[in-house]
């Protein structure tokens, strides 16, 4: 069983223009020892599905259907009283912006010993030692001073680390990680996510990774899920989905990273707008801004499993793979005749 | 003369509230771009590298140095012909939707610089307005819009747009695409550079990206505790790096491609504070490879092909690369 399985996750949230349909059935499901890449462009639902998922939606957002279940419990239909008990325990998050995530009025040390007392039930001395160890855990040198310090004395490299250990200190099964590194320097990313992979090895818990990055997912991941306007369009694991894309948008996307601006592509008019969330298309959601898209794709989409586990939703997966193999052909072709 | 942007010893220091500490943020950088041509800043952040974009523009005044562009001095110049000079080089902010009035239609915010800097009328400017999102391959009707129904690469093109308006001859793009979605980050540059081909503009580009670095750049700078501690042509910089901390930068670029991961070096700590800068190298503090010559005065750009220096003192005998880390097995799923 897995350890977190998120089922057919619908949630709605009330605009001036209308109701926007943001979460659209998102199934994603995280196994022990796991990192799960969840990535996609701004908007597609990422964060969405992290906070329907912890319970923390706003006033305006709302779970109209779906089932998230947490070790066999559904975590969207049990009092909040119960899920408190379970977040920041089993459950833990580490979000972007680590300094607005700390309380600024604490020591950061104090605050990690609080979460350890609260949630394990340790002694005051017990939890200031566990704090301090939580933090040179976490590659923080000279903890017993860190730990001291307030959230704006740290560096924003030092701040993720210590919402790191906070998340750590209570050994939880599953954490969800939300851009964890957005916005640090690329030593520090390195340094952070190291830490959380060998965390995922050594210790069997999981984490589901929010990212946008595809060099973090390559890197860092063992499966992905592809999100779009609030939709898994494709998942697979890190090798099927850079490998073989199957679904316009992931190919896009993995085409994207690779770029390199070598080849003389003409500059076309730029068309991204994010989906209208309020007024999907019917069919396909990705229709409007798929260069193959036909008649068919207006209507209801299926998740087609190409082999291996690996998903996609779309009808046409299969034409991909070929159009794939004559790029490659014309390729070949062009590379003969200029060479 | 061929150089069209040049800076000699640039030295930017802030004062600090409330202490009679410094910070200094620029020591003594040098730049030098040929016109139409494309220089790429990287370094991580407190490097120093917006505020080098910023002095080259004189948005900022430099403590120190000289800044030349096509061979006038931009540092000597009066507020009237600053103010002219001002239509000839531009910025592009790294997040639209911070630098863009929300509450202006894209139309005014496309004529603003026109009415700054030309005598354009009223039906100049919309028609000029109306070339510029041809030039940044956006419809027309966008125009009539406001910030908020743009996506953010359409809106990075409205400000491509409003940096063109006055045809400048260099341009400072200050992480133009970090903040955008990757779907949009490719057309964002492809349409840079263009425009540069185009319009023969000249670009200090700024990015902690390197894969944008390598794909935009002829040359390329490394920033680190505001000097340039390496320089030469891209490919050089990025394919063969000398000094420890490019070394260490790029190792630590992750890969798209699964299962190919370089050998990862590390530095212990962190960047100190640029208040408190160690005499002679800065890495120093930080190298696995410092050793007593490494304190004493900040060393010399030395060559290792024509045009690629590091200031490193170990690269004339060349024992200037670092130890590797081994990088972490990777567990994939079966």
């Amino acid at each position: 069983m897995a350890l977190l399985s998120i089922k057919d996750l619908r949630v709605h949230i009330d605009t001036p223009n209308g109701t926007a349909h943001a979460l659209n059935g998102v199934s994603i499901e995280v196994g022990e020892h796991e990192i799960v890449g969840l990535i996609g462009e701004t908007g597609a639902g990422k964060s969405l599905t992290a906070w329907s998922v912890l319970g923390l939606l706003g006033p305006r957002a709302r779970v109209v259907d779906g089932t998230a279940s947490f070790e066999g419990v559904d975590l969207l239909t049990m009092p909040e009283r119960r899920r408190r008990r379970i977040r920041g325990k089993d459950l833990a998050v580490i979000v972007q912006n680590p300094r607005g995530a700390l309380d600024p009025l604490r020591s950061v040390g104090r605050q990690i010993a609080m979460t350890n007392r609260r949630h394990r039930g340790t002694g005051r001395a017990t939890a200031k030692q566990n704090a301090i160890q939580a933090l040179r855990d976490v590659g923080i040198s000279d903890p017993a001073r860190r730990a001291k310090a307030f959230a704006h004395q740290l560096s924003g490299g030092m701040a993720q680390r210590v919402l790191i250990a906070l998340a750590m200190i209570n050994e939880p099964k599953l954490i969800i990680a939300d851009e964890p590194t957005t916005g640090l320097d690329l030593t520090v990313q390195a340094q952070i996510l190291d830490l959380l992979r060998a965390r995922v090895d050594a210790t069997g818990s999981a984490v589901l990774l929010i990212t946008h990055d595809l060099g973090v997912v390559a890197n860092y991941c063992d499966r992905v899920a592809v999100m779009f306007a609030g939709r898994i369009v494709e998942e697979g694991t890190v090798a099927q989905i850079f490998g073989n894309p199957r679904h316009p948008y992931t190919r896009s996307l993995v085409a994207a990273s690779r770029e390199t601006l070598d080849e003389e592509v003409s500059d076309e008019a730029d068309r991204s707008e994010p989906p209208n969330l309020v007024d999907l298309p019917a069919g396909c959601h990705f229709r409007p801004r798929c260069p193959f898209a036909v008649d068919a794709c207006a209507t209801p989409v299926p998740l087609v499993d190409v082999g291996g586990g690996h998903r996609a939703l779309c009808h046409f997966p299969e034409e991909l793979r070929k159009q794939q193999r004559n790029d490659l052909d014309r390729a070949e072709v062009g590379g003969g005749v200029g060479s | 003369m061929s150089e069209h942007i040049e800076a000699r010893g640039v030295v930017k220091s802030f004062s600090v509230r409330g202490s009679r500490s410094l910070v200094k943020a620029v020591n003594g950088v040098d730049i030098v771009i040929p016109r139409g041509r494309t220089l790429g800043l990287v370094g991580e952040s407190g490097s120093g590298k917006s505020t080098v974009g910023r002095c080259l523009l004189r948005l900022l005044e430099p403590t120190a140095g000289a800044i030349r562009h096509g061979g006038e001095d931009i540092l000597a110049m009066r507020p009237e012909a600053l103010r002219r000079h001002r239509a000839r080089a531009a910025m592009v902010f790294q997040d639209p939707y911070e630098s863009l009035n929300p509450r202006m239609r894209i139309r005014s915010l496309v004529e603003e610089p026109l009415m700054l800097h030309t005598d354009l009328g009223a039906s100049g400017r919309r028609r000029r307005a109306g070339e510029l999102m041809r030039m940044v391959r956006l419809e027309e009707f966008h125009l009539d819009r406001y910030p908020h129904e743009l996506s953010g690469g359409q809106l990075q093109r409205i400000g491509i747009a409003r940096a063109l308006a006055t045809e400048p001859e260099f341009l400072v793009l200050d992480e133009p695409t970090s903040s955008l979605d990757l779907s949009v980050r490719a057309g964002v540059l492809r349409l840079l550079k263009r425009l540069q081909r185009e319009h023969q503009i000249t670009f200090l580009f700024i990015s902690h990206d390197l894969t944008t670095v390598a794909a935009m750049s002829d040359e390329v700078a490394v920033m680190y505790l505001g000097t340039v501690i390496e320089r030469g042509p891209a490919a050089e910089v990025l394919g063969n790096p000398q000094h420890p901390y490019s070394q260490a930068l790029l190792s630590a670029a992750l890969s798209v491609d699964p299962g190919e991961r370089r050998t990862r070096h590390v530095l212990e700590g962190e960047t100190p504070s640029p208040v408190d800068i160690p005499s002679g190298c800065p890495l120093a503090p930080r190298c696995p490879l410092q050793r007593d010559d490494c304190r004493g005065a900040l060393p010399p750009l030395h060559e290792i092909s024509p045009g690629h220096g590091a200031a490193c003192v170990r690269v004339p005998e060349g024992t200037n690369q670092l130890p590797a880390t081994a990088p972490l097995p990777i567990v994939t799923a079966s």
